[in-house]
C-alpha cells in the first residue's frame, strides 16, 4: 500500500503532467475504456468483457481510440486513463495501470523524445538520479547498432537458429520460448537477448531507437537504416515510454495484422478481429509521433520506490 | 498439493518440477515491450541442493511439494540407515537412506544438530550446520613453527571427512569446518 505522501507525490505528478500540456495547448481528451476490438498484438491479452449484445474488451491502451479522434479533428491530444492487459502481474506490471498517451501532429520521433525529456523536467521533486542525468543529453542507443556491435549480424537478418542459440547460451535455461518459423519468434528472441545480454552495459537512463522490422507494431520503418522509427525510455531497467513516428498506411497495417494473426495461430491464440474503423482512421490522421508512458511506473521512479504496489492503491492481487 | 501458477510463484514455496521437490529461491515477472511475457526464477532443488535459473512462461503453473524442514538430532547410523530425532521435545524418529544423507552427513558426529528435510514425510536431504567443530584423527605430523609458508595437508576428522589444514594442525586438534565449501577456519575456540 501507498504510504499517504506517496499517494500525494503521485497527485502533483498528474497535476504537473496537465499543467505542462495545457502549456503547449495540448488538449486533455477521453476515449472509452471498453470497446469492440481488442489489440491484435500477439503479446498483449485483452480482458473479455462478456455482454449479451456484444463482446467488448478492455483497451490495453488508448492507441486506437485516440488515432480516431486524430483523424476527425488533426490535432495535438493526450489522454490520462486506465488500461488493462490480462496476465501482466509481477513488481513492475499491473492488469490494471493508468497510462498518459499524446499524439504531436508534425513533431518527428526526435522532437517527441525531447518532449518526453521536457515533461520529466516538469514535474516536482525531481530524484537525484535524473537531476544529475539531466545536466547532460540522454544517450540514445541504436537497437540495431547495439546489437551488430554484439552478435555481429543485423537483427533483421539473423537466422533464427542463431538468435535460438544465442538465446540459450545467456545462462538461464529459457523454457518459455519454443522456436517458431516467424517473425513473432524473432522478435522475443531479440526481446530476450536484449535484456538478459545488452540492456545491462547501457547505463541506468536512455532511449533506445532503431528497432528491428519485426517489432516495428504501427510505427514507420525508415527505408535508409531498415529500422522500425520507434523510441523506448528504460529507467534502470524499466521501460517507462513507448513512442512511435506513428504508422498511417491502411494497406501496411492489414498486412502487420495478418502477420500478426499467422503468430497468434501458431501459439494457439485466439483470432482478433481486424479494427477496419481504426485502420480507415489511421490514412486520415496527419503525419504524427506518439508516446504512452505508464504513470505508476513514473511516480514509481520518481519516488525511488521498487514496486508498483507502493505507489498503486490497492494492486492485484488486493484488487 | 494445490497448483501454484507463476504469479503466485513467491522465495519459499516449494513446487514439483519434473518430478523432483524444489525450492522458489526468487521469482520476477518480466515482459519486453511487445514481448512474450515470462517469470525468471531462481529454484533449488531439494534432492541436489542445485540452484540455477529457469524462465517459465507466465501463468504455467506447477504442482505444490509437500515439503517441511525440521531441526533435528543425528543419533547413529546401522550402517544401512541414518537415525534423527525430532528436537521439538516430540522424540519422533525418522530414518534416512545414503542418498538423503549424501554430502550432508560427513560433517555430522553423533548427537549433533542438523537441519532435514522431508518430502511427503520421506527425509530427501540432511544439511549440517554452516559451521562445525571436529576433531581430527589423522594427518602427517605438525610442523612446528611452521606457520608462515602456508603450505597445507589432508586431514581426516572423526566423521570421516578429509579437510585440507595447514602444516602446523596435529592429531587430537580440534579444529572448525565450513560445511559449506568444506575449508579449515581455524582451531576450534572452545577446545
Amino acid at each position: 500500500m501507498p504510504t499517504w505522501p506517496a499517494l500525494k507525490a503521485r497527485a502533483k505528478v498528474l497535476a504537473a503532467i496537465r499543467r505542462f500540456f495545457e502549456a503547449r495547448s495540448v488538449t486533455e481528451v477521453s476515449t472509452p475504456s471498453l470497446s469492440r476490438s481488442g489489440t491484435f498484438d500477439a503479446q498483449l491479452s485483452s480482458f473479455e468483457v462478456s455482454d449479451p449484445a456484444d463482446k467488448l474488451f478492455l483497451q490495453t491502451s488508448p492507441e486506437y481510440a485516440l488515432k480516431r479522434a486524430l483523424a476527425v479533428y488533426g490535432e495535438a491530444i493526450f489522454e490520462i486513463t486506465p488500461a488493462f492487459r490480462r496476465g501482466d502481474q509481477g513488481s513492475q506490471h499491473n492488469p490494471e495501470f493508468t497510462m498518459l498517451e499524446w499524439y504531436r501532429p508534425g513533431l518527428s520521433l526526435s522532437g517527441l523524445m525531447a518532449e518526453v525529456v521536457d515533461l520529466l523536467n516538469a514535474l516536482p521533486e525531481a530524484p537525484e538520479i535524473w537531476r544529475a542525468q539531466s545536466k547532460v543529453d540522454l544517450p540514445v542507443y541504436s537497437f540495431r547498432a547495439v546489437f551488430e556491435q554484439r552478435f555481429g549480424v543485423n537483427p533483421n537478418e539473423a537466422a533464427l537458429s542463431s538468435l535460438w542459440q544465442w538465446v540459450q547460451e545467456t545462462g538461464a535455461e529459457v523454457t518459455h520460448l519454443a522456436p517458431h518459423d516467424d517473425d513473432q519468434f524473432r522478435s522475443d528472441c531479440l526481446d530476450f537477448l536484449f535484456l538478459e545480454v545488452l540492456q545491462p552495459s547501457l547505463g541506468d537512463i536512455f532511449f533506445l531507437t532503431e528497432f528491428p522490422r519485426c517489432q516495428a507494431a504501427l510505427a514507420e520503418i525508415d527505408p535508409k537504416t531498415d529500422t522500425a522509427q520507434r523510441f523506448e525510455l528504460y529507467w534502470q531497467g524499466t521501460e517507462l515510454a513507448n513512442g512511435y513516428l506513428e504508422l498511417r498506411d491502411p494497406a501496411v497495417i492489414l498486412s502487420r495484422h495478418t502477420v500478426m494473426a499467422t503468430a497468434r495461430v501458431n501459439r494457439g491464440l485466439p483470432n482478433i478481429a481486424f479494427d477496419n474503423a481504426f485502420a480507415e482512421a489511421s490514412a486520415l490522421m496527419p503525419p504524427c509521433a506518439g508516446v504512452a508512458l505508464g504513470i505508476d511506473r513514473l511516480v514509481m521512479v520518481w519516488l525511488k520506490a521498487k514496486t508498483l504496489s507502493e505507489v498503486q492503491l490497492f494492486s492485484w492481487p488486493n484488487h | 498439493m494445490a497448483n501454484y501458477s507463476t504469479n503466485e510463484f513467491k522465495s519459499g514455496l516449494k513446487v514439483l518440477l519434473e518430478g523432483d521437490p524444489c525450492s522458489i529461491v526468487e521469482n520476477e515477472f518480466v515482459k519486453p515491450g511487445k514481448g512474450q511475457a515470462f517469470n525468471r526464477v531462481r529454484l533449488k532443488n531439494l534432492k541436489t541442493g542445485r540452484v540455477w535459473e529457469r524462465t517459465f512462461k507466465s501463468g504455467e503453473s506447477l504442482e505444490g511439494a509437500d515439503v517441511m524442514e525440521y531441526e533435528m538430532e543425528y543419533m547413529y547410523s546401522d550402517g544401512e540407515y541414518w537415525h534423527f530425532m525430532k528436537t521439538d521435545d516430540s522424540y519422533e524418529q525418522i530414518a534416512a537412506d545414503k542418498e538423503a544423507v549424501s554430502e550432508g552427513i560427513q560433517w555430522l558426529k553423533e548427537n549433533s544438530r542438523c537441519t532435514v528435510t522431508l518430502w511427503n514425510d520421506v527425509p530427501i536431504l540432511v544439511v549440517a550446520p554452516n559451521f562445525v567443530d571436529l576433531d581430527i584423527v589423522e594427518t602427517d605430523p605438525g610442523l612446528k613453527g611452521d606457520t608462515a609458508t602456508g603450505g597445507s595437508k589432508p586431514a581426516t576428522l572423526s566423521t570421516g571427512a578429509v579437510v585440507k589444514v595447514p602444516l602446523f594442525i596435529n592429531i587430537g586438534e580440534s579444529i572448525r569446518v565450513d560445511t559449506r565449501t568444506g575449508e579449515y577456519q581455524g582451531r576450534s575456540k572452545s577446545a
